[in-house]
Formats: structure tokens, sequence, C-alpha cells
């Protein structure tokens, strides 16, 4: 019974991975959507910004190739912390402007959503971190 | 606005990419390719976060 709940337990670290490569594909995916049939032009902090998903879904990758360890999380962590500071500049440079930049989804911009996306991520490497001990 | 501006980020992540997938004995100037990786990574980081300074309306110009 110890060792199924081990299994399971290491089958599950590989796949709250694979759930954060899932929605980093599904954000740029959806920032695609919009670039190519809604002709929303990225500027180029949303370009950083997209560069910045990339660096967190390569951390995550990381992770399914090489096993949870507490440096691929550290590395999404400081991608995300690099992606929410130019997502904080792109709000701030709106933030007077009654239209903002670019349409907006659910009632918020892109730049808006990366914030949050990239709190999220913050916050879900962080649990991650807390939940996985490092392999000796 | 063009997207080939931010070329250099994104090949770097290429490049990790490929790394990712290297064989683990595989060394590159004595280190793992897990490390380089990591080190990779952290350029990149740092990459974004110096081109912080440009507005959403003007052309990119990497600060490399």
């Amino acid at each position: 019974m110890k060792s199924d709940f081990a299994k399971w337990f290491k089958e599950l670290e590989v796949i709250d991975s694979v759930i954060g490569v899932v929605g980093v594909l599904i954000i740029l995916g959806a920032a695609l959507f919009m670039q190519f049939f809604y002709k929303e032009q990225p500027c180029p902090l949303c370009l950083l910004q997209r560069a910045a998903f990339v660096s967190v879904g390569l951390s995550l990758v990381l992770n399914v190739r090489y096993g949870n360890r507490v440096t691929h999380w550290a590395m999404a962590i400081l991608s995300a912390c690099a992606g929410i500071a130019v997502s904080i500049r792109q709000i701030l440079l709106h933030i007077a402007s009654p239209t903002g930049f670019g349409s907006a989804v659910f009632g918020l911009h892109m730049y808006t959503w990366c914030f949050i996306g990239f709190a999220l991520i913050i916050v879900g490497s962080t649990v991650m971190l807390l939940i996985y001990p490092e392999k000796r | 606005m063009t997207d080939w501006v931010v070329w250099p980020i994104f090949t770097l992540q290429l490049v990790i990419l490929v790394l990712i997938f290297v064989k683990e004995k595989f060394r590159i100037f004595g280190l793992a390719p897990r490390i380089w990786v990591l080190i990779l990574l952290l350029v990149a980081a740092i990459a974004i976060v110096i081109s912080l300074s440009h507005d959403s309306t003007t052309i990119l110009h990497l600060h490399f």
C-alpha cells in the first residue's frame, strides 16, 4: 500500500510539471491566436512576456526530463519574475489610458492577464518547492 | 513592428530546448547539459529584465 502511494506520488511529480507545460502552451497558443486571427500585432513588451513564458515552459520541461529539482522550480520562479516585471511595466505605461493597449479579453487586457499568469506560476512553483523535497 | 527583433532570446531558447534532450552523459566544456540549460535560462531571464526600458509603442532594441 505504501509503495503504491509512493509510486502514485512519483507519477504526480511529473504530472504537475506536464500540466504546467500544457498551461504555458495554451497561453502562448492564445497569444498567437489573437495575433493571427484578430490581427493584434504584438508590441516589444508583449514579445518579452512571451519569451518569459517560454522560459517558464522550458524550466518545467527540465522537470519532466530530469525529475523534480529545486533548481528547476527556482528557474521557473526567476523566469516568471522577469515576465512579471515586464507586465507590470506595461500595466503602468497604460494605467492612465482610458482604453489601454490592444483589445480586452474578458474585461482585462493581455498584459494584465500575463501579470495574473506569472503570479500564479510564482505561487504554484513555490508550493511545489514546499511539497517536493530535494532528491539526494 | 515585426517579431524578429527579439530573435536573440528566442534563438537562445531554441538552443536550450535542444540541450534539454541531449544525453545526460554528454559534456560541453566539462559541464552537464542540465547545468548549461540552467545557465542559459538565467541569461535569458537577465536579457528580458535589461530590455524593460522599452515602450510598448516603440521598436525593440535589445541591450546586449
